[in-house]
């Protein structure tokens, strides 16, 4: 029987190359999000590596409020590198100041990039100083830099330019040097700007006599340990000394654990997606195939031919198919990958990643992922195969059944009422869960009735626009089963996506609603979205001199944080709590939020629910400098958009803060002022601190729903690979349906059917099966986001209104019907060449 | 269209001369359906001139690899002759595109294949007309009742094929090629499957339609039964015209055909 199996392949060329190209399609997905994030991880762990590589001792802030890698530790003594210096076995010992530096360009416009924006002092060991200069020369006076290659090249920057750095105040320096990260122009997507020491103490410290670290490189062969101990012994409680290597590594779990395993799992989860439709896709065409080899598989058995042999035939084309195919899916990953990464660098996410990596788990994963699924879909169509009695498949080649069993819809429709129920009803994730599942596969299993009765209705009026559609019609109809399988996996498809649509869509709308609702101020200084970034902002001084502004009544600078508190680290926003009731309404709850102080704190419901907080309880914190305090809850708020979920007073976090940055400064206009005015008057003050934007409630909201947008629109994407893998499946079956039923269009063109008729017709068809699956998929995918949204609305306290975005899933509905539409061109074309002789002639 | 001919050679076969191919619902000149090239040239078709008249019932008949299949093919202008020309009415088929091709069968042509006839998708009724479905037209609905009342199917005309016996779905197929009153009507085996009842009823609606609408009908068979239903039998033999027999008897055409039994040739068509 293998050698059968074989030959059998061998002699359907169309039926395996549907078959793989079904398989492929799901493996490269999950191939390609692989191969993405182990390229991207060994990129980003290489860059943090070659930055800590010269360096065999890190002296730093022994407190870490951060989980983010590499940043926010609290400053230490500058006076700390004299005294390594002196420790035997120190080569070379370097202060290291970093903090925020916002290069602007010669016309006052700031070069904006990817990444944090990093400003420091220049090291002249090249042992502890990654960056390289390319042309000038290093800083040496307190107004010279050096800038990277990336933001120069962007900016336009030469040595000599006379530009302004915001640090946050600003600062005018004189270009003079331009440097790369190793042979990269630039860290990643940091932009990079170093002062020589003084210049750093000057204007990137907080304090003259504060710096972040010291770098030290030990005399050859000493060891890392031993002297990171050594020098331990002379440094001042809080600080401590590291082994470079140490440090490094803390730098690259940072990531790996953050970052890189959030991408792994946001791609693998579509990814997931992506091989559900596939699978079935793949069990479908399994399904068609199956069908239309009974006749052969019937005569075996006449012959003589056990149901296990029939059964081990089918599963061993299966395994060499699932093999064959799931092999080219892993190398179409890597063209996948590629692509992807073109795309996330399009958003403006760009990786600091050459080439691909291409890991052996890859393969580990991907290979036996693609051949299980596509022997378990091959499994059932096979089972039924070896069912069937050969006399009934020698008979007549149509051995489907047209039919649709009562007691399959009677399934169908009890599996649809109790997932209704428990969706309904379900007022936590795991009830939600299962009743979703009950209830798509519940329409999956009485679809074919419902297509039979509705479908009939829908595709009715189309029967009038000519023979095409009419035949295209009777097709769709004939068998209901085999509609419904076609269309499967774009009901799945377009369920996912329309779930996603919808919960977004809702989110937002909350989220905008209560942005709204919390914004009371008249104008926004600075850009929220900037503030993602570790240390993004302006000065606040911008803050003093906006509320100077004529018009302004109150101008209140928000500053973004993190601190230590119930064993992690949390993210906080620090307020000139006295007058922020002037500019923002935060849906005080309980307490007050008010003139908070150096003891108090406000919480969040939901934080105050996450650790059973309430209006005088006592949270104990650590500031990022190590300092330890007791803060009492004075009030418990409800929105959460603006200010996160803890808010303190800054004089407690100013004497303790990294940096003194306001991310978003919110102005409350006094009575009579003119908005229009008032802005203008502000963005006139701003210019200097290079134009953060200035927006009144209308343009924050907007610029704080890109963000959402633009992750909105990735996600829409990768959701379109899913889609196209559903459209992929329809082109599929669709030329086998063509192949299978070609005497009847050698029929048809016999008796008068235009090659053009023909070719309508089958499009029509794959037309009408991707809309019909379209159609199914958006109501499945509406109840299900509808019923999430209560569910999650019902968990917490926000209000989240469910918003249909209409305009949306119409585009959705549209593109899924044109998308069959299109896949049926292909089939369609093969379709009306066929020879009609041949059709026709009784073979 | 209509461009003048030459007279076919009246020699060869002189009852049969055609001097103007108008005269004939269809005819063959010269035609030649070659495959193969050289040494391994197959002929299916050696310089056939026949004509069909007008309003007659011809059967054509031969053995297995004649020829008589790939006539009626080319005749229907679903198969190309190598050489020489085909006439339907006074349009020469070499002369049409492959649209054109496609208008011809689907308004002046009515076919009845040997089997699967019918779309399995459409019912009775829908395949009758589907000929001027794909067309765009539609037929004058009180001829096309008549036509399913004379062949006995008013009351199935809402059934699908597959509810349908075999005798029932010939019937359609005779019923659709009539409706379109075409030139000609062109049956290819149209009883090789069924039972000997059944191929009566159908054989006596194809006599039917000759005689009380004044149809044309081409029926290529190698039942010597069937034949006995024409007005006259063609025999071919090896791609050439054999005989012809006018008022045939089946006794006579099977008497014929012996005549013709010979080792089978291995190529056919």
């Amino acid at each position: 029987m293998g050698r059968l199996t074989v030959r059998n392949l061998l002699a359907h060329k169309r039926r395996v190359a549907g078959l793989v190209i079904a398989v492929l399609l799901g493996t490269a997905f999950l191939s390609g999000a692989l191969i993405l994030s182990d390229t991207v991880k060994s990129s980003i762990t290489g860059l943090i590596r070659d930055n800590g590589a010269g360096t065999d001792v890190v002296v730093r802030n022994a407190t870490d409020v951060t989980d983010r890698p590499g940043t926010d530790r609290a400053a230490i003594p500058a006076g700390t590198a004299d005294l390594v210096r002196k420790v035997p076995g120190v080569a070379s010992a370097s202060p290291v100041v970093v903090g925020y530096g916002q290069l602007v360009d010669t016309d006052g416009e700031m070069i904006t990039g990817n990444g944090p924006r990093i400003a420091g002092n220049w090291i002249d060991d090249p042992a502890l100083n990654p960056y390289r200069l390319t042309e000038g020369r290093a800083p040496q006076a307190a107004d010279e830099i050096v800038v990277d290659r990336a933001s120069a090249k962007q900016g336009g920057l030469e040595p000599g330019d006379r530009i302004t750095v915001l640090t946050p105040e600003p600062v005018p320096v004189t270009v003079v040097g331009i440097a790369t990260f190793g042979e990269a122009d630039a860290f990643g997507g940091a932009s990079y700007t170093a002062f020589d020491l003084a210049g750093a103490l000057q204007h990137v410290a907080r304090d003259p006599g504060l710096i972040s670290s010291v770098s030290v490189r030990l005399a050859p062969g000493a060891d890392q340990e031993a002297a990171a101990a050594a020098i331990q012994q002379v440094l001042p409680p809080g600080v401590q000394a590291v082994p470079g290597s140490a440090a490094t590594q803390e730098q690259v779990d940072a990531v790996s654990d953050g970052f890189l395993a959030i991408f792994r799992t946001f791609l693998t989860v579509f990814a997931v997606i992506a091989l559900v439709v596939a699978a079935f896709s793949i069990n479908h065409t399994f399904s068609v195939v199956t069908a239309q080899r009974m006749r052969e598989g019937a005569l075996l058995r006449a012959l003589g031919a056990s149901r296990r042999q029939i059964r081990s035939q089918a599963l061993g084309e299966a395994a060499l198919i699932g093999v064959t195919a799931s092999v080219l899916g892993l190398l179409a990953g890597a063209g996948l990958a590629a692509g992807l990464k073109a795309m996330f660098a399009a958003f403006g996410f760009a990786f600091p990643v050459e080439g691909l990596q291409f890991r052996t788990e890859t393969a580990l994963i991907v290979l036996p992922v693609g051949i299980v699924v596509t022997l378990v879909s091959a499994l059932i169509p096979a089972v039924k195969a070896s069912r069937v009695p050969p006399v009934a498949a020698l008979r007549d080649a149509a051995v489907e059944s047209a039919g649709v069993p009562v007691r399959r819809t009677a399934t169908g429709a009890v599996l649809i009422a109790a997932g209704v129920v428990a969706t309904v009803l379900a007022d936590g994730f795991l009830l939600l869960g299962l009743g979703a599942a009950a209830t798509v596969a519940g329409v999956l299993v009485v679809a074919p009735a419902v297509v039979r009765v509705l479908g009939s209705a829908l595709t009715a009026p189309f029967a009038r626009f000519g023979a095409g559609p009419m035949l295209a019609r009777g097709n769709v109809l004939r068998s209901p089963r085999r509609t419904v399988g076609a269309a499967t996996a774009m009901v799945v498809g377009i369920a996912v996506v329309t779930v996603f649509a919808v919960f977004a869509a809702s989110l937002k709308s909350g989220a905008e609603g209560e942005t709204r609702d919390t914004l009371v101020g008249g104008l926004t200084l600075g850009d929220s979205s900037s503030a993602g970034w570790a240390g993004g902002g302006h000065s606040p001084e911008l803050t003093a001199k906006a509320a100077e502004v004529p018009g302004v009544a109150t101008a209140v600078g928000l500053q973004r944080g993190n601190l230590l508190a119930f064993g992690s680290s949390r993210d906080i926003m620090a307020a000139d709590t006295a007058r922020l009731g002037t500019v923002l309404d935060l849906g005080v709850e309980d307490g007050s939020v008010e003139a908070l102080g150096t003891g108090s704190i406000a919480v969040s419901d939901t934080a105050a629910d996450d650790h059973a907080l309430k209006v005088g309880s006592r949270v104990p914190v650590t500031y990022p400098d190590g300092t330890k305090a007791e803060l009492t809850v004075a009030g418990v708020y409800d929105r959460t958009t603006l200010v996160g979920d803890y808010l303190i007073d800054r004089q407690a976090w100013a004497p303790h803060s990294v940096a003194d940055l306001d991310a978003l400064t919110v102005l409350a206009l006094a009575a009579g002022a003119q908005a229009d005015q008032v802005k203008a008057a502000v963005e006139k003050v701003a210019e200097a601190y290079g134009n953060p934007p200035v927006r009144d409630r209308d343009g924050y909201v907007d610029a704080s729903l890109a963000m959402v947008d633009q992750f909105v629109t990735i996600v829409y994407v990768l959701l379109a690979l899913a889609l196209l893998i559903a459209l992929g499946g329809i082109a599929n079956t669709l030329s086998l349906a063509a192949h299978e039923r070609r005497r009847e269009l050698g029929l048809l063109r016999a008796v008068g059917a235009e090659r053009g008729q023909v070719r309508a017709s089958l499009r029509w068809e794959s037309a009408f099966v991707a809309a019909l699956g379209a159609l199914t998929g958006l109501v499945l995918g509406a109840f299900l986001a509808w019923s999430a949204v209560g569910v999650l609305a019902g968990s917490g306290d926000q209000q989240v209104p469910v918003t249909v975005p209409a305009v949306q899933l119409a585009v959705l509905f549209a593109a899924g019907t044109l998308g069959g539409l299109l896949a049926g061109t292909r089939p369609a074309a093969r379709a009306a060449k066929m020879d009609i002789l041949r059709a026709v002639s009784v073979e | 269209m209509s461009a003048p001919l030459s007279a076919p050679d009246e020699t060869e076969d002189a009852t049969n001369s055609i001097t103007r191919p108008g005269r004939y619902a269809a005819c063959a000149v010269h035609a030649v359906r070659a495959y193969g090239t050289g040494d391994t040239e197959v002929r299916a078709l050696d310089d056939v001139t026949i004509g069909f008249p007008r309003g007659r019932f011809t059967a054509v008949m031969g053995p297995s690899g004649s020829g008589k299949s790939t006539l009626l093919h080319c005749l229907a202008g679903l198969d190309t002759p190598t050489g020489g020309q085909v006439f339907l009415g006074d349009t020469d088929l070499g002369t049409l595109s492959d649209k054109q091709l496609t208008r011809l069968r689907r308004d002046r042509i009515g076919f009845v294949f040997q089997a699967f006839n019918l779309l399995p998708t459409l019912t009775a009724g829908e395949n009758v007309t589907l000929p001027a479905a794909l067309a765009g037209t539609r037929l004058d609905q009180e001829w096309v009742d008549r036509v399913v009342v004379s062949v006995g199917l008013a009351d199935r005309i809402g059934h699908r094929p597959s509810e349908l016996s075999g005798g029932q779905q010939q019937r359609v197929a005779v019923a659709r090629a009539l409706a379109a009153r075409p030139e000609l009507i062109l049956a290819d085996e149209p009883t090789g499957n069924l039972d000997s009842r059944s191929g009566a009823e159908v054989l006596g609606l194809l006599r039917d339609a000759v005689d009380s609408l004044g149809q044309t009908v081409l029926m290529v068979t190698h039942d010597p039964g069937a034949a006995g239903y024409a007005d006259t039998v063609v025999f071919l033999a090896d791609g050439r015209i054999a005989d012809r027999m006018d008022a045939p008897t089946p006794q006579a055409v099977l008497d014929r055909l012996k005549a013709f039994e010979r080792p089978a040739r291995t190529a056919s068509r």
